[in-house]
């Protein structure tokens, strides 16, 4: 029914906000790697795009009509994009490779300079900083709608 | 009381219930897309519209009940996207903390619509025992 639609709604921001800190602590693990396993060079900052869904909410009207008429049963019932956020793709953050210089390494190009990934500390925890609020209003936002079913559950009672 | 399984005030009710319902998805949906790029939140109206077809609706003096009662039933609650542009480098128009508190307020005002849904079926219920 309607109250489903918005579980899944704030079930979505739950995965896209874990999702994106699993990508942050991905970034922060790989900060020293030079080497990857295709062999390509250092370790690419990668970044998580979100894209909201074309869905509207259903009212419990709509539903309950298309329950009970046959016809009306396959286009009405649920919708085909959901409401909420998804993770539309994991991509890989195309600014330059750091530079470090160290002869010695035996990943240095000609130069003596070791392309190091492109991943800046800072910038990695303030976002996961950012992933963390949005991850608390999103359980607000849960709490509340516990609220308000098990209250709906009390009528007629 | 012939009327009252079908008077108005429940059927009230019910369209409050469907417009709190749809603006509480519609905040979640604005609170759970806070960070995607270039969203901009989406807000219900619903009391205006109800409220001015009902004043119109009341002035036609004879069968003022059931017009009443066909203004009620055909108010819909609409979605609408704020157009306002925003600060943010990523286009975001959404206010988390904004969207939060209103959240708040509509799970109480919901909770409120129950509240007046169930009052009216247990005076429904003493009607029908007599007692």
């Amino acid at each position: 029914m309607a109250f489903v639609g918005a579980i899944d709604t704030i079930g979505s921001g739950f995965t896209a906000q874990q999702e994106r800190l699993d990508i942050i602590s991905e970034n922060i693990v790989n900060m020293g790697t030079t080497r990857t396993e295709n062999g390509e060079g250092p370790y690419r900052r990668k970044v998580v795009v979100f894209q909201a869904g074309n869905g509207t909410t259903t009212q419990f009207r709509d539903v309950l009509a298309g329950v009970s008429s046959r016809y009306a049963y396959r286009s009405r019932w649920g919708v085909t994009d959901k409401a909420g956020v998804r993770v539309a793709e994991v991509a890989e953050d195309p600014s330059d490779f750091k530079l470090k210089y160290d002869p010695n390494d035996p990943d240095a190009n000609e130069d003596g300079y070791v392309e190091m990934p492109n991943v800046d500390l800072v910038k990695e925890i303030t976002d996961g900083m950012a992933a963390s609020q949005a991850f608390s209003a999103n359980v607000t936002a849960f709490n509340l709608l516990k609220n308000v079913l098990s209250k709906g559950l009390e009528i007629g009672k | 009381m012939p009327g009252y399984l079908f008077s108005n005030s429940l059927l009230m009710l019910e369209r409050a219930m469907d417009y709190q319902w749809t603006k509480f998805s519609v905040i979640s949906d604005n609170i759970v897309n806070a960070e995607t790029p270039n969203y901009k939140p989406k807000y219900v109206t619903f009391e205006e519209a109800l409220s001015a077809s009902i004043r119109s609706s009341v002035r036609n003096t004879d069968r003022k009940g059931a017009s009443v009662r066909s203004a009620i039933l055909r108010s819909q609650p609409i979605v609408h996207v704020a157009e306002e542009e925003s600060m943010r480098m990523d286009d975001n128009g959404v206010n988390v903390t904004e969207q939060s508190t209103e959240l708040t307020r509509t799970t109480y005002q919901m909770n409120y619509t129950m509240d007046a849904i169930n009052n009216n079926l247990s005076l429904l219920r003493t009607l029908i025992r007599g007692q």
